[in-house]
């Protein structure tokens, strides 16, 4: 309440001063949210948002970089990327920007993406490494964030057992160089809420450090990273570190956008590789990525009859906040190593990847019948190949995945562009039930792509600047058992939207989605049998702006939930936002005010939230009560930015919010987030 | 025993695979998202739709269900124009030796101006069992077609609204009764996008999407889903001066994959 408050006084005392800029993150900020409509739930953008930041500030030389480069742009399609080069093959070097509107599939939409981030300057600054160079010419980024959940929640009371052990502060320390496209090295420190702050039990000093240190374009080392990094290799069936899109209303989505080797900046715990990996030109069209990691993982341990610890699942959640978590803390050790091998020319990309994973725990299966098929043992060997390759208006894609003494995985596709205004895409995968791998975020129903075989169609249909319509059918089947199903399964998702957007100033969506997939009854029988789930979800959304300042957004939301004979049951969520970005004001900001009502966790709801920068937030709507949130940005000076956020979900008729050991008393949980970060 | 429930299972998958005539191996293809679309197949579809026929054309339409060793559907059609009006003939017959439901039909289509067409067809449906009897009636379907601008197309029509049913008391056979809206959509002269609601009275709401995409002037790629039951759709249409040879395959989750194939000739 307080801080409330002072959010509301400060908007008043300041808001008022007119000097700098504002709007350079508001455009990343539309970005980054047009995309987040379009993911189904779940998902962390805040590497994507990283990503835009640094290229907003150091835009794309069009005329000086690869497809790699640019498939980092997640809006571009790789018919888009292809046609590009294409035409600078063809028409020699773009000499306007304008020029992109005479190519193939650069439709205005794109090209009003692109341009923020894309440049034709030849950059002048100098780009050798020496020690003056480094200082004068490098950036710096400094992030600092303190969050806190405001009640007390039975996790830091005095009991008996289980308990948090930390302190309920969280806070993340971020700070980023990079000098021109040649150097690169961040470090992160990080401690969740729970969690010890300093030198606690199995940490020095802090719960979670990242960090590394990258050298690029050095002759024919391309990249060179020391430290915390990513690969992300063809549809990602085989070697993929990190977020990787999947089925969402954008139909291309589905088409991965492999971006190789990375370096890693993000503060999650677990989607990355420590060691050190280099990408070497071979040739003017080969390049060789060797790599090899070592990582302590988190895991629950038993002793089998031997006498050896074993594990049957990695933990990735990162959150080490109980005497169970810390003792799981760093419990076993993987060691991976292998490399990738990539032909390149204008049309065709062919990839072929081998690595070895080893851990010094013993893998054993759970002991149900649907782990049956998992890994065990202490080492794994994978091979994979990938191409794309474009004919005309088609670009074609795929990769195989093989475990070695473990199952096989495929998955094949085409993307369309079927004319101006319409583009299809196609994909078939087929992932056997051992196909084993640790790298594994292929296109796929279930949250991991094993045990799963389907067909996926989707098209997009922009008749006009005024119309765009989605439409993706998915029919899925599982050939083996999974959590919560005793039986092969299969099911299908079918998903339309259509957004009319008649002026820059206002934009109405619809959005339908219908899932049908299967699960054991809820009823106690001798064996259980499958209940058809079926999930509807019904959305509308209008988007307005008044003058230049003052944004407006509404939604509706209704999720229909039905198992097997049980009556439907019905969540529905509605919310109004407000923003406020004056153009050349210090201060920004914006709020939320929702109201939801869910019969039970089934019909639940999530939805995107505004953020401080780089955090980023999918409301998750459970039950029945409102929520709202308020974010202010200030710019303390020209290099100094500061962020504030205070968020809260008040329930009806509850005595408690949580579970567990994150229960609270009485109604409310609310939070507060302040963000400082420093440009120098 | 065996006969009568060889015929149960036929007559039951006729009713659940089958809620609609075939309508050739294009129209297939796009998931019979037909309610729009011009063919010579719009016989077994909207009737309207023949009238975007320019000459002649004959078509021959074989499809075969994978589950059973004998069991095909196999279809002919005939359309003529004179001018602004169309006649057409289409034959079909479903079944086994033993089992065979036949449905012939007349159809009348006319042009008013080049936005509006209307079609009405007349079947007659007879279902023969060995040993067992016959049993005859007689449908009624109509359709319309409204062309809204170039790119963007309408159409509705119905299948037996009347509702009829066989006379004979012991065959249970269901003749689809149902209204169809569609709407097609042309953004350029090698895409096809047609999508319809359909509504059969016994059954729930169904949306069908296709596409057809000419891919060069002799070959075209067609794909579509169904909702009710989820339904995938793929084919490929070969053109060839006056001969055109098409192919589909329809997936259904528990039938499994049904193929067929289909040759017109435009005379």
């Amino acid at each position: 309440m307080r801080f409330r408050f002072i959010i509301i006084t400060a908007f008043l005392l300041i808001g008022f001063s007119a000097t700098a800029q504002t709007q350079e993150d508001q455009l990343i900020k539309d970005l980054i949210e047009s995309i987040a409509e379009n993911l189904p739930e779940d998902y962390d953008l805040s590497e994507l948002q990283d990503r835009l930041t640094y290229y907003r500030k150091h835009p794309i030389n069009l005329n000086n970089t690869n497809a790699e480069e640019l498939k980092t742009l997640i809006f571009l399609s790789p018919l888009q990327i292809s046609n590009l080069f294409e035409h600078i093959r063809k028409n020699g070097k773009l000499i306007d920007l304008l020029e992109l509107q005479s190519i193939a599939e650069f439709d205005l939409q794109t090209i009003q993406r692109l341009i923020p981030f894309a440049t034709l300057d030849q950059t002048a600054m100098a780009d050798k490494i020496t020690a003056t160079n480094l200082t004068k010419y490098g950036n710096n980024d400094l992030i600092i964030r303190y969050g806190k959940v405001l009640e007390k929640t039975k996790g830091y009371t005095d009991l008996p057992g289980s308990r948090y052990l930390g302190t309920p502060d969280r806070y993340l320390l971020r700070y980023r160089y990079t000098y021109a496209n040649r150097i690169s090295a961040s470090l992160v420190f990080e401690k969740d809420a729970g969690e010890h702050l300093f030198n606690g039990p199995k940490q020095k000093p802090f719960d979670f450090m990242s960090g590394h240190l990258a050298i690029l374009n050095t002759g024919r080392f391309k990249k060179i990273v020391l430290g915390d990094y990513t690969m992300q290799f063809g549809q990602a069936l085989t070697l993929w570190s990190g977020f990787a899109f999947g089925k969402s209303p954008d139909v291309t989505g589905v088409v991965k956008r492999d971006v190789g080797l990375r370096p890693y900046t993000s503060a999650n715990e677990f989607s990355f590789l420590r060691g050190i990996a280099t990408t070497i030109l071979i040739t003017k069209n080969i390049d060789f990525s060797p790599f090899v990691s070592h990582r302590k993982l988190d895991a629950s341990l038993s002793t089998n009859i031997d006498g050896e610890q074993t594990l049957s699942t990695i933990n990735e959640t990162g959150l080490h906040r109980t005497q169970t978590e810390i003792n799981n803390k760093n419990s076993t050790e993987q060691i991976v190593y292998g490399g990738v091998l990539q032909y390149r020319n204008n049309a065709l990309n062919i990839g072929a990847i081998a690595y070895h994973t080893s851990f010094n725990r013993l893998f054993v299966p759970g002991s149900s019948l649907y782990q049956h098929f998992n890994f065990t043992g202490k080492e794994l060997a994978n091979v994979g190949a990938h191409y794309s390759y474009t004919y005309k208006n088609f670009y074609f894609f795929g990769e195989f995945g093989k475990g070695i003494d473990a199952g096989l995985a495929y998955v094949n596709g085409a993307l369309v562009s079927l004319s101006s205004t319409v583009s299809a895409v196609v994909l078939h995968r087929n992932y056997q039930k051992n196909y084993h791998n640790f790298f594994n975020q292929a296109t796929a129903e279930a949250s991991e792509a094993f045990n799963e075989k389907g067909l996926y169609a989707g098209l997009n249909i922009n008749p006009s600047k005024v119309w765009s319509i989605q439409f993706y059918g998915d029919y899925f089947k599982f050939p083996w058992l999974r959590f919560r199903v005793d039986a092969p399964s299969d099911g299908y998702e079918f998903l339309g939207q259509v957004t009319y957007s008649p002026s820059k100033t206002f934009k109405a969506i619809l959005r339908f989605k219908s899932e049908i997939k299967q699960q054991n009854t809820n009823l106690t029988v001798p064996f259980n049998y499958l209940d058809d789930v079926k999930k509807e979800n019904y959305r509308a959304e209008v988007k307005w702006v008044v003058g230049k300042s003052l944004g407006f957004q509404n939604r509706v939301e209704i999720v229909q939930f039905k198992k097997g004979n049980a009556n439907s049951e019905f969540g529905y969520l509605a919310y109004q936002d407000v923003s406020y970005s004056p153009l050349s004001s210090r201060i920004s900001g914006n709020i939320r005010v929702s109201y939801f009502n869910t019969a039970s966790y089934d019909s639940r709801i999530y939805a995107y939230e505004d953020d401080v920068l780089y955090n980023f937030t999918f409301g998750l709507y459970n039950g029945k009560g409102i929520r709202g949130y308020a974010n202010l940005k200030y710019r303390l000076a020209k290099k100094l930015d500061v962020w504030g956020r205070y968020a809260l979900y008040n329930y009806e008729n509850v005595e408690t919010v949580g579970s567990g050991l994150d229960e609270i008393q009485g109604k409310m949980k609310s939070e507060m987030r302040v963000q400082l970060r420093y440009q120098f | 025993m065996t006969k009568n429930l060889l015929t149960l299972i036929l007559t039951f998958l006729f009713t659940d695979a089958l809620a609609q005539y075939n309508q050739g191996a294009r129209l297939k293809a796009m998931a019979n998202a037909s309610a729009a679309v011009n063919d010579v197949w719009s016989l077994n579809a909207n009737p309207a739709g023949i009238t975007g026929l320019k000459s002649s054309m004959v078509a021959l339409n074989y499809a075969r269900y994978l589950f059973g060793d004998e069991l095909s559907e196999q279809s002919f059609a005939f359309v003529h124009p004179f001018g602004n009006n169309f006649a057409g003939l289409s034959i079909n017959r479903y079944g086994i030796s033993e089992f065979n439901e036949i449905k012939a039909g007349f159809c009348f289509a006319k042009k008013f101006g080049d936005d509006l067409a209307i079609g009405v067809k007349a079947n007659i449906h007879q279902i023969k069992i060995t040993n067992y009897g016959n049993a005859t009636t007689f449908s009624v379907d109509a359709g319309v077609n409204y062309s809204l601008s170039k790119q963007i197309g309408l159409g509705v029509f119905v299948n037996n609204p009347s509702s009829q049913k066989y006379k004979a008391t012991n065959v249970e056979t269901y003749i689809p009764a149902a209204v169809h809206f569609g709407a097609s959509y042309t953004p350029s002269n090698k895409v096809l996008l047609a999508i319809n609601v359909s509504k059969d009275l016994e059954r729930k709401f169904d949306v069908a999407l296709g596409v057809d995409y000419k891919f060069y002037e002799l070959l075209s790629l067609r794909g579509g889903l169904s909702a009710k039951p989820f339904k995938q759709y793929f084919g490929i249409g070969l053109n060839y001066q006056k001969w055109i040879l098409d192919i589909a395959v329809e997936s259904h989750p528990q039938i499994g994959y049904t193929p067929q194939i289909g040759l017109s000739y435009a005379l």
